[in-house]
């Protein structure tokens, strides 16, 4: 019998006996998530099925990032049925405006342990996963379910592995190595599968990285993914305050993974996802023709504060093109504090940069940024679908908070080797 | 017979030698002041086959009302505005980062100058009328003015409003102008230019003025002027964009009539919901509890403004039932205040800053209230379904209450803090 994975071994504790991919396991998560763009829908499914009582309140945490500061009257009202709502059911963490994203927020904070399970109506949940812990995305009917059960099935995945080599060069980052990761196995290379990134050159990839990688595994259209807890995740944690760590959980070195993919971060350049799928990738140099409109830098992607001192590196001293504007919206409140301390807010805001309330931003389309027909957007997010920010005629480009960056002082997109020197 | 500011300047650029207030007169302006509300009245525009603006560095475009845009809408319409700025080769435009709330972005750059006619569409566009300056809203009916840069006055009748004594601490132009909307009505100087007088006007900052001018408005008056003194030129110097004349009242100037108020006697006033004139002393306000803060706005929105804020929010945390939503009202405010460690301050405290622009004010962009919610909001307008649902409210007051209130929870003077 082979060794168990790491989602496995998850999947084990929650199950209260060993498991395997490919089995169908009842299990308790050891976190709820529920954000703004999801709380009205899932009361609604609570009322109309009688639930009066919550499973686990005390599991439960709200955030309000996709849309905070309400901007309509209706979800100024959705945001305050969400207080009522957790004050009538005993949910005492709520996240209000201006906190944050919800991935970065649980992770900054270190609410959620290495091997715990979170559930969050949010595609994004597996940003988690560079901590160790499994995050997994629902509905908001499955949500409800939840809520009202405290119990919700899984399929157990099985597992692709990322070997990760070598270290990334000058002003090639970890998002550049997603998009190349991506390019290469598709938007559907790893579906319904736990993305584990390991091997040698992980322990170069620093914390902020790590989730940058693990967010967008789910546009492999993985279920999640997950980072071998090492010294980093110690570290992290460590940073926190937290002496006690549980048990880190570790795939064994015999457990059986679907596939080993190599991933040499060595040979990793500034790539940019094009319009109108994340898979659509090529070097950032081949589109130094695209003129673009709008820069955003933001998201549980890169929206972190490593991710703002990248950007001010590039933008100190400079001002961005004429015609174009560039909104920062940092991932959470702590991210902001952080940035004005150091004074990295300052040179963007020098820079031209509008800065925005902490939150998912501009991403989805459904708050500040929203781009006009025919507009062309560099963003450092993690989704380019058709009409995702908002406009079903304007294009959206991906890339790493460098290439934003450039892009946003040349005025077309830009390799950010172009300008500096290393 | 002596001739008031407003009459004075309508007849300069009306080429008259004198005009009487009830004349009809056409006048050249100097400065049309717009936002991303100009894609409005395109249509208009393009309908009197002119083409062409009458000149395009007459114009000044910010984009401050819906911006970030946070819809199609709003993305619609800056979009525009940017393609038509782009097209008639108007170089006065100030995109996001770059510019701010509209009068604010006109009086820092130097286009309101004393004497002069400023026109936009906004209806705040009076603010400006602290430089010295006839600034008048026009409303959506500027498209005329975009072709001929002209248009016509009713000449007012002016009031006068003198402003006498040494305020109290925490009492400003926000209270002196909350005060006489309560005293005399939200029609109180239908159609008149408010010329602003006395020792508070005199010995208070250009901020200050500002905030005069912007609320006259609000008691229904055609425009609010401080007539220029050395303070207006010190603000002006090395900032105004060309030479100007300043343009004072005769002294037997014809006033329709006179309001005396005594700053000293004021404490900060609470505008209650859902009328500007609506303000009480905050003494008699009672327990409001609150559920949003909004500080900015062409009010409030600037640079001493959110010094008053964060000295009251220094080492304290706002409220936890409370969200404070604040909105420098420039970009150069924010990057202000981002220097000066004001920023720092509000994100110690627990504000949740947002970027530069009318932000929450009348509820175009974010910071929307929900079903039965309360704001206190330093802007100038309370009006039922003002900043969200018509179930919500809205009390208006100064920066410094705003500022305690976010921190108490509830409505409350800075002095009880």
């Amino acid at each position: 019998m082979s060794g168990r994975t790491m989602a496995e071994k998850i999947f084990s504790r929650m199950a209260g006996r060993e498991v395997r991919a490919g089995e169908f396991v009842e299990v308790s998560p050891d976190w709820t998530f529920s954000l703004d763009d999801g709380i009205g829908l899932i009361e609604k499914y609570l009322a109309a099925h009688g639930v009066t009582t919550l499973a686990h309140p005390e599991r439960i945490v709200l955030f309000y990032d996709h849309y905070a500061p309400a901007d309509t009257p209706l979800h100024g009202t959705i945001h305050r049925n969400g207080r009522l709502f957790a004050r009538r059911h005993g949910i005492f963490r709520l996240h209000d405006v201006g906190d944050g994203i919800s991935h970065q927020v649980a992770t900054e904070t270190g609410l959620v342990q290495p091997g715990q399970v979170v559930v969050n109506t949010d595609s994004h949940t597996m940003t988690i996963g560079a901590t160790g812990a499994l995050g997994m995305g629902i509905g908001a009917s499955e949500m409800a379910f939840l809520m009202a059960t405290g119990k919700l099935w899984f399929r157990v995945p099985t597992t692709l592995k990322v070997n990760l080599t070598g270290s990334l060069a000058p002003w090639a980052t970890a998002k550049d190595a997603i998009l190349s990761l991506i390019r290469t196995l598709t938007a559907r290379g790893a579906t319904y599968r736990i993305v584990e990134f390991g091997g040698e050159g992980l322990g170069r990839l620093d914390m902020a990285s790590r989730m940058t990688l693990c967010n967008m595994a789910t546009e492999l259209g993985a279920k999640s993914s997950l980072i071998e807890p090492d010294a980093c995740t110690a570290a992290h944690f460590a940073a926190l305050g937290r002496t006690e760590l549980p048990t880190l959980v570790r795939p064994d070195s015999d457990c059986r993974y679907d596939a080993i993919h190599p991933l040499d971060l060595s040979s990793v350049q500034p790539m940019v996802a094009r319009p109108h799928r994340v898979d659509n990738v090529v070097a950032a140099s081949e589109l130094h023709d695209v003129a673009i409109h709008q820069a955003f830098l933001g998201t549980c992607t890169n929206g972190r504060y490593e991710d703002l001192v990248v950007a001010a590196g590039i933008l100190k001293g400079r001002r961005l093109a004429p015609g174009v504007r560039m909104i920062v919206t940092p991932a959470s409140r702590e991210v902001y504090r952080r940035a004005i301390r150091s004074g990295v807010l300052e040179i963007l805001a020098d820079a031209g940069c509008t800065v925005t309330t902490a939150g998912c931003g501009a991403c989805a389309g459904m708050h500040q940024g929203a781009l006009g027909d025919q507009e062309v957007c560099i963003s450092s997010s993690s989704r380019n679908f058709l009409g995702r920010m908002g406009n079903r005629n304007a294009l959206v480009y991906l890339g790493s908070p460098a290439t934003v960056s450039a892009s946003a002082v040349t005025g077309r997109i830009t390799d950010p080797r172009e300008l500096t020197t290393h | 017979m002596g001739k008031t500011i407003a009459e004075k300047i309508l007849a300069r650029h009306a080429n008259c030698p004198a005009v009487a207030p009830g004349d009809y007169v056409t006048a050249d302006v100097d400065m049309v002041v717009l936002s991303e509300g100009l894609s409005l009245v395109l249509e208009d525009f393009r309908s009197l086959g002119r083409g062409r603006v009458f000149d395009p560095e007459r114009l000044i475009v910010s984009p401050c009302q819906t911006t970030p845009s946070k819809d199609l809408s709003a993305a619609f319409h800056s979009l525009r505005t940017r393609q038509f700025v782009q097209e008639q080769g108007i170089r006065n435009y100030f995109e996001i980062g770059r510019g701010g709330i509209m009068h604010l972005v006109t009086a820092e750059n130097g286009f309101a100058l004393p004497g002069e006619i400023l026109v936009g569409s906004d209806s705040h566009t009076c603010t400006n009328g602290a430089l010295g300056a006839l600034c008048v809203s026009l409303g959506l009916g500027f498209a005329p003015t975009l072709a001929t840069g002209q248009t016509w006055f009713k000449v007012p009748h002016t009031a006068r409003v003198v402003v006498e004594g040494a305020a109290r601490p925490w009492v400003g132009a926000k209270d002196v102008m909350l005060h006489l909307l309560a005293e005399k009505g939200s029609d109180g100087f239908l159609y008149q230019s408010i010329e602003f007088y006395g020792s508070f006007v005199r010995d208070a900052p250009m901020s200050e003025r500002f905030v005069l001018c912007n609320m006259a408005v609000e008691a229904g008056a055609k425009t609010g002027i401080v007539p220029p003194d050395e303070k207006t030129l010190a603000y002006l110097h090395g900032r105004a964009k060309r030479p100007f004349e300043v343009v004072t009242s005769d002294p037997d100037a014809d006033f329709i009539s006179e309001v005396l108020i005594d700053v000293a006697a004021l404490e900060p006033l609470v505008a209650l919901p859902d009328n500007p004139a609506n303000g009480v002393p905050i003494s008699q306000v009672g327990h409001v509890a609150i559920d949003q803060v909004f500080i900015g706005s062409c009010s409030n929105g600037r640079i001493e403004d959110l010094r008053i804020c964060a000295s009251i929010l220094e080492g304290r945390q706002v409220h936890p039932r409370v969200r404070v939503v604040l909105m420098p009202g420039s970009h150069s405010v924010y990057t202000q205040a981002a220097r000066e460690g004001l920023l720092a301050t509000f994100a110690a405290a627990g504000v949740s800053v947002g970027p530069a622009g009318c932000g929450a004010c009348a509820g175009f962009n974010v910071g929307v209230l929900g079903d039965g919610e309360r704001a206190i909001s330093t802007a100038n307008r309370n009006f039922k379904g003002r900043m969200g649902p018509p179930s919500s409210q809205v009390y208006l007051a100064n920066p410094a209450v705003a500022a305690a209130s976010a921190v108490a929870g509830h409505i409350l003077s800075p002095a009880d803090l």
